[in-house]
């Protein structure tokens, strides 16, 4: 469980791995997308959370996700708010709407900045930032 | 709907002393600013600092105990809270019923803070992992404020057509509005231009789409209606209000309805239950002279308003073309140039221009016949304020 804020080595800064998330993050280190289903209205829950938003019920299950989307959404940060991003920027930031519902927010990897779209179908892609943490990435379905 | 309850208020309190301190104070503390918007407010009440008897503080700066203790003022009826950007119009109308309630006589919302300060706990706004309000999420890079509205202003324009460029129209708009405000920080004229020609921050909002940070104080003081026509100046009337709208429909910087993190896809027209402080302040919306909003960034300018209906959905960039938002316009939008040109009060100025305004006191920025002021917000706060 990361609780560190950020990786001393290269200045960027980590997820912070709560408690309740951990099937979440164990999951990413195999390379699964899993998220809460709702036991009772089975639509699946997002943010990652203890209560179904939807219809109430605080029962779930960890289940796998398709793991594809669509861009629904993106900006394209040009001023490095932390030094690591200083020769990192423009980077793109998206919001991706899975097949299952949920919108997800993370970076775009295998495009260029400037031929990011909404309506891009896309698919989850991995990010080992550091031993113990694995990112969820989405890139361009089919692409590297 | 505004129920019989809440139109009992109306106009029962009233502005009556205004201030704000916008700048760079490097050998000032947050606390000395504070006591000076304070001691500009009572004196432009016409007040002595014992005919106040509550006070409402921030957590910026200085604590209410620390500034009540510098002050030397005693009050019985003391506040402190999260209280900037989305919850400064919820704070004056904690003021207002408070004081319609009895529970306090007069009331001083202060607030004094340092741009560059340390121990503030607004300061750990943008790094709030999967907690903070604009959608930060850091490890992706997803950090600062002007994240949620550039998310909102790509979805606007990707639903509604039009582009990044329209929001000059906002922000130039505003600029010269600035001009004609003797205290606005940024009042150097900007042609679109100059505007396009800025530097991008968050794709699609480039530099002057977001609002800066300076040093601020500012301080409203808020009575009963009875006493405030008793006062040195003409008093402000608090004549209808209505809260945050929240939830998951409806994220920061963003209308309903734009597809914003789990946010639905529709296009937000306000119904009448999303309107009541038209009904509370007994007006309709045709009696608005001029809007002041929170626009810490251009965007939520088009969406306050759609928000209340002054055009219809993703028509607002053709309203601000045809209609005007500046001080001769058919509807003047922040005339001191906002927080996008006037400075930052966390969002107090802005109600210092509503009472300027309605006291004809703005000088070459005057609103002809300015007799009623919204205050709206992109999340449906509001109050309506008449002279």
């Amino acid at each position: 469980m990361n609780t560190s804020i950020i990786d001393e080595t290269t200045g960027r800064y980590l997820p912070i791995q709560y408690p309740e998330e951990m099937p979440f993050w164990k999951a990413a280190q195999q390379r699964r997308l899993v998220l809460q289903r709702c036991d009772d209205c089975r639509k699946v829950l997002y943010p990652i959370g203890p209560t179904c938003p939807h219809c109430g019920s605080n029962k779930f299950t960890w289940s796998e996700m398709s793991g594809r989307g669509v861009v629904h959404n993106f900006v394209v940060y040009h001023k490095p708010w932390v030094p690591y991003y200083r020769d990192r920027v423009p980077y793109a930031l998206v919001q991706v709407q899975i097949e299952e519902g949920p919108r997800l927010t993370t970076n775009l990897h295998g495009v260029s900045v400037s031929d990011v779209r909404i309506g891009m179908e896309v698919e989850a892609t991995w990010e080992e930032l550091t031993p113990g943490v694995t990112l969820l990435q989405f890139k361009p379905r089919g692409g590297k | 709907m505004a129920t019989e309850a809440a139109k009992a208020i109306r106009d029962k309190a009233a502005i009556c002393g205004v201030s704000a301190l916008l700048g760079d104070y490097p050998d000032r503390t947050a606390l000395s600013l504070a006591v000076e918007a304070f001691q500009l407010a009572l004196d432009d009440a016409g007040m002595s600092h014992k005919d106040i008897d509550g006070i409402m503080c921030l957590s910026y700066g200085a604590d209410y105990d620390r500034f009540l203790e510098a002050t030397g003022v005693e009050t019985r009826y003391a506040f402190q809270g999260w209280t900037h950007g989305r919850f400064i119009s919820p704070t004056v109308q904690q003021a207002a019923m408070t004081i319609a309630a009895g529970l306090a006589d007069a009331i001083a919302i202060v607030h004094g803070k340092k741009h560059k300060a340390y121990g503030q706990p607004v300061d750990h706004e943008m790094w709030r992992q999967g907690l903070g309000p604009h959608g930060e999420s850091p490890a992706y890079g997803a950090f600062g404020p002007a994240l949620a509205p550039a998310l909102a202003a790509q979805r606007y324009f990707h639903v509604y057509g039009g582009s990044a460029d329209d929001l000059g129209y906002v922000c130039t708009a505003l600029r010269e509005s600035a001009t004609l405000n003797p205290i606005a920080l940024r009042k150097t004229p900007m042609s679109m231009d100059d505007y396009l020609n800025s530097r991008w921050i968050i794709q699609p909002l480039r530099l002057f789409d977001c609002c800066q940070n300076n040093d601020a104080a500012a301080c409203i003081i808020l009575t009963s209606a009875e006493r405030a026509r008793d006062l040195k100046k003409k008093p402000v009337y608090v004549s209808g209000f209505q809260g945050v709208h929240a939830g998951r429909q409806r994220h920061n910087f963003t209308l309903p309805g734009l597809g914003v993190a789990q946010q639905d896809d529709f296009s937000f027209r306000p119904a009448k239950e999303d309107l009541y402080v038209y009904e509370m302040a007994d007006i309709e919306r045709k009696d608005v002279d001029m809007i002041m909003t929170y626009d810490a960034f251009s965007p939520v300018v088009l969406f306050v308003l759609e928000r209340f209906g002054f055009c219809g959905p993703g028509e607002a960039i053709d309203f601000i073309k045809s209609e005007g938002i500046g001080v001769k316009g058919r509807m003047p939008v922040n005339t001191s140039g906002g927080l996008l040109s006037e400075g930052h009060a966390a969002g107090w100025n802005l109600f210092a221009e509503c009472a300027r305004q309605l006291r004809g006191e703005a000088g070459e920025r005057q609103v002809k016949d300015c007799e009623v002021v919204q205050y709206g917000s992109f999340l449906g706060e509001s109050i309506i304020f008449r002279n």
